[in-house]
C-alpha cells in the first residue's frame, strides 16, 4: 500500500467532525508564542536574516538572490528565504 | 477554496496525519517542529527528512510553513500563508522547491515569478521555473506523493 492512499484534499473537505487531536494540536494548545507581538517578531527576524547574510559575506539582498537562484538547496537559504517572507508579511501587518 | 481556512484542529491533525502516513519510508522518523512566532502565526517545520522512494532512491526532504492562524473566535481557524517545500540529494545539490510568492527585501516588489507560487525545477540541469496558480499549489501530501513517485 502506497502512504499516498491518504489525501489532504479529501480530508479537509469531508465533513467529519474532528476526533482524537492529534499530537501537534496537543502541542498547539500547550505551547507560548516567542513574541508578544508583531514588532518584537519583526526585529527578532530581521536580525536574524542580517546575520545569515554577514555570515556568507553579503547583503541582505545579494544573499537572498543568491538563496533564490542557486542549484544548492542549503539550510542557510531555505532559511532565509522563509525569514524574508516573513519579515515581509510582518512589515504589512505593523 | 482548496487552501481556504480550516479549523486549527483539522489543519494539525491532518498535516500531522500526512507526514506520519509516511514513515515507513523516513529514517529516521520525522514530525512536525511546532512553534508559535506570536499568537496568529504558527511555524511548522519538518527537516531534513530523509526519504527513499518507490524507486528507492534517497532524497533530502525540507518541509517550512508559515500558518495564519485567526483566534477571533471560540474555534480558532488556521491555514497555510507561506511554505518551501525542497527536494534535494543527500548532502548538496537541488531537484525541485515549491515557493509561495515573496518580495524584494524591503519593498513590496515581487517581479517575474515572485509574485506567483512557483516551482523551481532543477533535475534537468539547467532552472526551470513554473508559475502555479493558487489552486495548482500542492499540499505537503501532494508534494510528498511526486517525489515518491517522480525520483
Amino acid at each position: 500500500m502506497k502512504a499516498k492512499d491518504f489525501k489532504e484534499s479529501e480530508a479537509y473537505d469531508s465533513e467529519d467532525t474532528e476526533g482524537s487531536p492529534s499530537q501537534l494540536y496537543l502541542d498547539a494548545v500547550r505551547l507560548r508564542p516567542r513574541f508578544a507581538n508583531n514588532a518584537d517578531a519583526l526585529r527578532s527576524l530581521t536580525i536574524r536574516l542580517d546575520d545569515l547574510a554577514k555570515n556568507a559575506g553579503l547583503s541582505v539582498a545579494d544573499f537572498l538572490t543568491q538563496a533564490e537562484s542557486s542549484s544548492d538547496f542549503k539550510e542557510e537559504y531555505l532559511d532565509a528565504l522563509m525569514l524574508a517572507r516573513q519579515i515581509h508579511r510582518l512589515k504589512s501587518a505593523i | 477554496m482548496r487552501h481556504g481556512w480550516r479549523s486549527l484542529q483539522k489543519y494539525l491533525d491532518v498535516h500531522d496525519r500526512i507526514i506520519r502516513s509516511y514513515h515507513r519510508y523516513m529514517n529516521p522518523s520525522k514530525v512536525y517542529d511546532l512553534k508559535w512566532e506570536t499568537s496568529q502565526w504558527l511555524r511548522l517545520s519538518c527537516f531534513p527528512i530523509f526519504i527513499t522512494t518507490y524507486q528507492n532512491t534517497l532524497i533530502r526532504v525540507d518541509i517550512r510553513i508559515n500558518a495564519e492562524v485567526d483566534d477571533s473566535t471560540a474555534r480558532p481557524r488556521a491555514r497555510t500563508f507561506d511554505y518551501t517545500f525542497s527536494a534535494n540529494p543527500p548532502g548538496k545539490g537541488a531537484l525541485i522547491r515549491y515557493c509561495s510568492p515573496h518580495f524584494e527585501p524591503g519593498t513590496l516588489v515581487a517581479p517575474g515569478h515572485h509574485a506567483h507560487h512557483h516551482l523551481h525545477d532543477f533535475t534537468t540541469g539547467k532552472e526551470i521555473i513554473t508559475l502555479l496558480t493558487e489552486d495548482a499549489r500542492p499540499y505537503v501530501g501532494e508534494f510528498l506523493s511526486e517525489i515518491m513517485g517522480r525520483f
